[in-house]
């Protein structure tokens, strides 16, 4: 994989950004995934995106790797960090000194937008909760992310991505019956840092007419729930018959599976070609779709016995030809295979000073006017802080160094 | 003193898009948009919808239109001036064409799919084809589409982000602009972790069914109703309340290794450490270890259906849910509705054409105008 450098001005990443949201202030109290996540895409669109951090007590996030060999436990090193903070500028400012919550009053006054996901409350304690900021400050958007929101019974409990996914009905819907199952990553973060990331775009839109800054509640259980919504509307219409067959299918090689999906009879029909199998065409046990769905262990079962021979490209390609819906699982190696230029959207290969080549998200979606560039590399603890300094507030080199060495 | 507060001014969108896409509109309907779902015509009043569509088309109005229709482009013409995002999916050579005469459109095309795939197998294509289905389900099992379309609920969050994203700029600048997004691509960008993992450590992610926290001891255990998530940082302290939660039944001595304080040594050997949380777990029932758990101050949830979600207490308590009238099923209102402080519950889904006359009257149509259009099938 050929790496895009991250290019830098200087020791931070102060280069100005493109993209539709340039010149929009973001000012991020973001630990581990769901708001830096957020905090990530808004820099990807564009925004100055300052994260806010304390030499003591860093990111969580740089502590949970994955890590290159030899680099466990590098606070630097963290894949997770890298990824989630790529494109935004950092500053260390101690919360628990009088002096560093001053500062982020400061910054605050002068951002369009504070993002966090601490736990309800915890802001507000140091004196940077919206109603604080707000007088201050009347376009300020405040976008706070919690585990289950800000009130409610459960506004206390804490969350991470295994429990939310089994709490939202992601574990129920997606296992078999008696075994819950989930994603192997961190869906439920990405699902609440989304919906953090749509309502703070809703909330802008909302501003330039009104010119009013307002407070968000996103709970991330709560968007959670809100992405398998359509399940508490699950009756299937009179008479509508799901595909059959229908999943994925062991074929030849270690996890190595075709996805199948025969919607219609003429797909059936090209299935049993591939399978050779025509006389299943006739067969009254599988003759209409309601027919065949209620057999669906046994036609999974002629499909697996097919399947299991063959290379997954070779089944693939035999059923496309005989017009069945079929595809590849594709895994990661499929998708980044050492050798190829990964294109920037989906993915973006970034060799970090100091780390060395590290995949992390790209930037997804193409702009026409507003064209967005590849991510800086995510910034080292308290990075370029003395420049947010004088940009936001005005001040000389000199006034903000010694600022900071104060906090 | 600030400013007097002004009218927030409505966004206008234009709904061309796929059904797998169509969270993002929905999504926007939930922000206060005015969501024109544009189905082709005939109008079909009463049409019973899937309960994808029920969902993600819920708020929306519903017109009929046949943009490659003579009459049906004078009709989009009227639509386009007074609108200000499109969304489309594929091609729609028509409609990209009529609104490149308009400047201020925000113009999303929804790109990567295959227009005459039925939902099931077009969310099946996605999930195969990004990798999701990848990392989704046991690890001793096939891969499993993830429960409730959440994956087309996750695509659709990224088209919704992208497209406000572009209308903020157009409300500042004045014109609008192209935006593209693929489907396939925004599912894939949310496999960052397993590309870094990867990309750092050449190690494939596997499926992990319901351990696959970031940490070492976080999962999903049996009790004896159900199932109860638990989640255990990385560091001693949290490992010394684990032990804590079990010492009552003596069975923290087998976890007594004092190296188990160190989270690389539990990832070793944590198929042991499960064993032993598992024996604790299944003795109790949800409430009874979501409470003992809490009160040492781990993380820990029950394992909720969507039957259980229908009468939950936190969901109840923030006015999450509501009735929907037609049936009086208990349905999510919309965590964007929630987060902005909007009181409401969407409207339902539309049938196709349900909203012409109302919609058209507004651009001047009168009621023989528009039996004369539909009656020639521009709308």
């Amino acid at each position: 994989m050929t790496a895009h450098t991250g290019e830098r001005n200087g020791p931070t990443n102060r280069m100005p950004r493109a993209g539709p949201l340039a010149g929009l202030r973001v000012l991020e109290f973001g630990h581990v995934l769901a708001g830096p996540l957020c905090g990530r895409r808004l820099a990807d669109f564009g925004a100055d995106v300052v994260k806010v951090e304390s030499a003591s007590r860093p990111d969580l996030a740089r502590r949970l790797g994955p890590y290159p060999p030899g680099r466990e436990g590098d606070l630097e090193a963290s894949g997770l960090y890298l990824s989630a903070n790529a494109g935004k500028r950092a500053i260390a400012l101690d919360l628990q000194t009088e002096s560093g919550r001053a500062i982020a009053r400061l910054l605050a006054a002068r951002c369009d937008v504070l993002l966090e996901n601490y736990r309800p409350g915890v802001l507000a304690r140091l004196g940077l909760g919206y109603p604080e900021l707000a007088v201050e400050n009347p376009r300020l958007i405040y976008a706070s992310l919690s585990g289950f929101g800000a009130t409610g019974p459960r506004a206390r409990w804490g969350a991470v991505n295994a429990v939310l996914q089994a709490v939202s009905g992601l574990q129920a819907l997606t296992g078999r019956a008696g075994q819950p199952s989930g994603l192997a990553n961190s869906w439920a973060d990405y699902i609440g840092g989304l919906h953090g990331l749509f309502a703070i775009l809703a909330a802008l839109e909302q501003r330039a007419s009104t010119g009013q800054g307002c407070w968000l509640d996103v709970s991330l259980f709560e968007a959670n729930v809100a992405s398998i919504g359509a399940a508490f509307y699950e009756e299937p219409l009179k008479g509508d018959v799901p595909p059959v067959p229908y999943g994925c299918y062991p074929c030849r090689g270690e996890d190595r599976w075709c996805a199948i999906s025969v919607a219609t009879t003429a797909q059936w029909e090209g299935l049993l070609r591939a399978l050779g199998r025509p006389e299943l065409a006739t067969d009254p046990r599988y003759v209409t779709a309601a027919a065949r769905a209620q057999r669906a262990d046994d036609l999974d079962a002629l499909v697996v016995e097919w399947t299991c021979n063959r290379p997954v490209d070779v089944a693939v390609a035999h059923l496309q030809a005989e017009g069945v819906p079929a595809w590849p699982v594709a895994r990661i190696d499929d998708l980044a295979p050492p050798g190829r230029v990964l294109d920037g959207r989906a993915f973006v290969l970034q060799n970090h000073p100091g780390v060395g080549p590290a995949g992390i998200a790209g930037t997804l979606a193409t702009f026409e006017r507003t064209p967005l560039a590849p991510p800086p590399p995510a910034p080292r603890v308290g990075e370029g802080g003395v420049e947010v300094l004088c940009d936001w507030l005005g001040w000389d080199e000199p006034t903000a160094t010694a600022a900071l060495a104060a906090c | 003193m600030s400013a007097p507060a002004r009218e927030a001014r409505s966004v206008r969108v234009l709904d061309f898009g796929p059904l797998v896409a169509a969270y993002a509109t929905r999504l926007m309907a939930e922000a206060g948009a005015e969501v024109l779902r544009v189905d082709p015509p005939p109008a079909q009043p009463g049409l019973s919808l899937p309960p994808v569509a029920e969902y993600f088309h819920a708020g929306k109005h519903g017109i009929t239109l046949e943009p490659a229709h003579p009459l049906g482009r004078q009709v989009l013409a009227r639509l386009l001036a007074h609108s200000d995002m499109v969304v489309l999916g594929g091609e729609n050579a028509v409609v990209q064409r009529a609104c490149e005469d308009y400047s201020h459109l925000v113009v999303v095309s929804v790109a990567g799919i295959e227009p005459d795939l039925d939902l099931a197998s077009a969310e099946l294509r996605l999930c195969a084809t990004s990798g999701v289905l990848s990392i989704a389900g046991d690890p001793d099992g096939p891969p499993r589409l993830p429960g409730g379309h959440a994956a087309l609920a996750a695509a659709g969050l990224q088209v919704a982000a992208a497209a406000y994203a572009a209308l903020v700029w157009q409300r500042q600048a004045g014109r609008g602009q192209r935006v593209t997004v693929n489907l396939r691509e925004a599912l894939q960008h949310l496999l960052d972790q397993v590309l870094l993992r990867w990309t750092l450590r050449g190690e494939r992610t596997r499926r992990a069914g319901n351990r696959g926290g970031a940490t070492a001891i976080s999962g999903t255990f049996p009790c004896r109703d159900g199932f109860v998530s638990i989640g255990v940082d990385a560091t001693p302290a949290a490992w010394e309340r684990l032990l804590a939660v079990l010492r009552p039944t003596g069975l923290d001595r087998e976890l007594a290794d004092p190296a188990l304080r160190q989270e690389h040594a539990r990832w070793q050997h944590r198929a042991r450490v499960w064993a032993v949380i598992e024996r604790w777990t299944r003795e109790r029932t949800r409430d009874e270890l979501v409470a003992a758990l809490h009160e040492h101050q781990l993380l820990a949830a029950p394992v909720l259906s969507v039957a259980d979600l229908r009468t939950d207490v936190q969901l109840l308590a923030r006015g999450f849910l509501a009735q929907q009238p037609s049936t009086g099923r208990t349905i999510p209102r919309g965590a964007i509705l929630t987060a902005l402080g909007r009181p409401h519950a969407l409207g339902p889904a539309p049938w196709p054409g349900r909203d012409n006359r109302a919609i058209y009257s507004q651009l001047g149509y009168d009621v023989s105008t528009l039996e004369s259009l539909a009656a020639q099938g521009a709308i």
